[in-house]
């Protein structure tokens, strides 16, 4: 009944060691729901490396993802004409920021206090 | 005089001698597909960027073909004559794939530019479904049978790409009629190295169709030719929704990259993540796949009382179908090509060469299509697994030698997959730069402590689609511990991003300095091969 070769063995062996993590990660969640949250990097915005909008150059802003060469141009313009950013919503008076793109760049930026 | 010249005679002559010699005991004639696949990229890069008459290089081919028959016997004239027609025959097949035919669509481009025309033709890819702006944008390549014209249908030939802006039932080998706007791909800003007309050239698409909403699509034949691919492609839905099943939808979309290699949805933050720790070859199907692919074959397949060849030839069969699952991307080919010519070897209990293996494969790849040498997943696939073989094996001797007694276990695994990283990190640095204008030299340590965790992801990850089909009930299990890994492994690459100096932004890296790069890797190349061989003649 328990004739199993070397290569079968390490099968189960595999096989159960994965249902029995699974099973204690189920259990820890279940018991501890902050914990999920903290490990659900992914879903979350901690793992957005934020940019200063205040410092950041032409060539930063353009390699945040949404950010063209334009809008990268007009918020250039923006801090040059009304000085530092105060906070990230005056982002949306830059010309040709709507909505939409705002909510979408909004995670890879900060202002720095 | 007449002596002046018997006396060059005879130097060139030794000269001749000592070329031939030296030749022998060059690693390259001794993997003859290194020299096959090297001297053909060189046609196809010649062709590509110099314009020659066919009928002079078709004359010239014929001229050295003959030459190389004639002085068969004669061993070094034949290989230079047989070196000449390699070059020429690359040159030749680059011209012919890059020639449109007369009936193709460029043709009578302008007579439709910009205009609604109405097309029917095949559908040959996998359609790609993405959210754009309020709509869904439905994509896929279509090889168009006939146009529209005033007086009726026109036969044309060639491929577009088709973008609908709407959810449209369209499948893999359908037969379609559509109508919308052709117009040229866009090309992008001319400084940027990646240009998207030409991304789209180098698969023979010189034209797109958009099709808008309201725009006319209707499916003539459904589900006609290209049976198997269809049905490839079906798995591959079937496959995406057991993702997306278990997982939440950016976990799933970056297994869905890891697995099945659909890249276009990994979440923007990740990939731009990846690329700044040098780990978006994660992303790419690889050798590790299909090592594991293999091992997960044989695991299958031990079950049952099969001869030991037919097992090899069961497992070649499974790796081509998960080349084709994955989009036979050129490192996915490249990978494949090499994994069954190593079974083939086992089958034919003959030894193989890895260098000559990655020799076949490129010429393969470059037969295929030969635009792909200019392909950025092509250079950067064949420049790691080469930089791997070659500089790997002299680092290890160079560390051995310093170090007679080996090292074991972990320590000795460290040492070794340091030596692996550094290898392949410094064969891609210099296009890393050229096409990215990024330096990440953190690549080198993350990826001695990712892989193994990637690995382990990606056995899950196989794990997890194969239980969901045998024991759903278990599925779960793999997905929790799918979930963590995951997040972990992304979790180390934030944090290696995070260390000062990880990565550093490289502004206009030029060709010029890609050309020294390499060339300094060569002479530190020659220098290791020479410092290894001191270590052994002592």
């Amino acid at each position: 009944m328990f004739s199993f070769t070397r290569q079968e063995r390490m099968v189960v062996l595999c096989l159960m060691a994965i249902i029995a993590t699974g099973a204690c990660i189920d259990l820890v969640f279940k018991k501890y729901p902050e914990l999920e949250n903290i490990v659900n990097l992914i879903e979350g915005d901690r793992l957005y490396t934020k940019l200063d909008l205040n410092k950041a150059t032409r060539q930063e802003l353009v390699a945040i993802p949404y950010i063209g060469e334009y809008t990268a141009q007009k918020i250039l313009d923006y801090r040059r004409r009304h000085g530092k950013f105060t906070r990230l919503q005056q982002l949306k008076q830059v010309k040709g920021i709507r909505e939409k793109n705002y909510q979408k760049f909004i995670r890879y930026l900060m202002v720095e206090e | 005089m007449r002596l002046f010249v018997k006396r060059k005679i005879v130097w060139v002559f030794s000269c001749l001698r000592c070329i031939r010699q030296r030749l022998e005991k060059t690693p390259l004639v001794r993997r003859p597909f290194v020299t096959v696949a090297c001297v053909f990229a060189a046609g196809i890069y010649a062709c590509a960027h110099i314009s020659v008459s066919l009928i002079l290089s078709g004359f010239a081919l014929f001229l050295f073909l003959l030459c190389a028959a004639v002085f068969i016997r004669r061993e070094i004239v034949s290989r230079i004559f047989l070196v000449l027609v390699i070059f020429l025959t690359g040159a030749l097949h680059m011209k012919s794939r890059t020639t449109v035919s007369a009936r193709d669509v460029s043709h009578v481009f302008r007579y439709y530019a910009n205009r609604q025309v109405e097309m029917m033709g095949r559908v040959i890819s996998d359609v790609g479904e993405k959210s754009f702006r309020t709509t869904i944008k439905t994509s896929f390549q279509c090889r168009i049978r006939a146009l529209r014209a005033p007086w009726g249908w026109q036969e044309t030939r060639g491929k577009v790409l088709v973008n609908i802006f709407r959810k449209t039932p369209v499948r893999c080998g359908d037969f379609v009629i559509l109508q919308g706007r052709l117009h040229f791909p866009f090309s992008g800003d001319p400084a940027e190295k990646f240009s998207y007309r030409d991304f789209l050239a180098r698969k023979n698409i010189h034209h797109i169709l958009s099709v808008k909403k309201t725009g006319k699509v209707r499916i003539k034949q459904a589900w006609r030719g290209r049976y198997l691919l269809g049905l490839i492609m079906r798995v591959r839905k079937d496959l995406q929704r057991v993702f997306h099943r278990y997982l939440t939808e950016d976990e799933a979309f970056i297994l869905q990259a890891v697995i099945l290699g659909v890249r276009q949805n990994v979440p923007k933050n990740i990939k731009l993540l990846f690329e700044r720790t040098g780990v978006a070859h994660l992303l790419a199907i690889s050798a590790l796949h299909l090592g594991i692919v293999s091992f997960l074959v044989f695991l299958l397949i031990k079950v049952l009382p099969l001869p030991r060849r037919l097992q090899y030839g069961i497992c070649i069969v499974f790796l081509l179908f998960y080349a084709v699952l994955t989009g036979a991307r050129p490192s996915v080919v490249r990978a494949t090509i090499m994994a069954i010519v190593v079974l083939l070897s086992l089958i034919l209990e003959k030894e193989s060469d890895l260098l000559n293996t990655l020799g076949l494969a490129g010429f393969i790849l470059l037969w295929l299509n030969p635009q792909s040498l200019f392909d950025i997943g092509f250079q950067l696939s064949f420049l790691s697994v080469l930089s791997i073989l070659l500089v790997f094996p002299r680092l290890k001797g160079l560390w051995e030698k310093q170090d007679p007694k080996p090292r074991a276990g972990f320590t000795g695994y460290l040492i070794q997959s340091f030596f692996v990283s550094l290898s392949a990190y410094t064969g891609v640095a210099g296009l890393v730069m050229y096409y990215f204008q990024i330096l990440t030299p953190v690549a080198i340590l993350i990826n001695i402590v990712i892989i193994p965790l990637f690995s382990l992801l990606v056995m899950l990850g196989f794990g997890m689609l194969l239980v969901h089909f045998c024991l759903p009930q278990i599925a779960f299990f793999f997905a929790l511990c799918i979930k963590v890994l995951l997040n972990v492994i992304v979790g180390i690459t934030f944090l290696c991003a995070k260390i000062p100096g990880a990565y550093y932004r490289v502004e206009n890296f030029s060709l010029q300095a890609v050309s020294l790069y390499y060339g300094v890797c060569g002479l530190l190349y020659v220098m290791l091969v020479r410092l290894n061989k001191k270590g052994f003649d002592r």
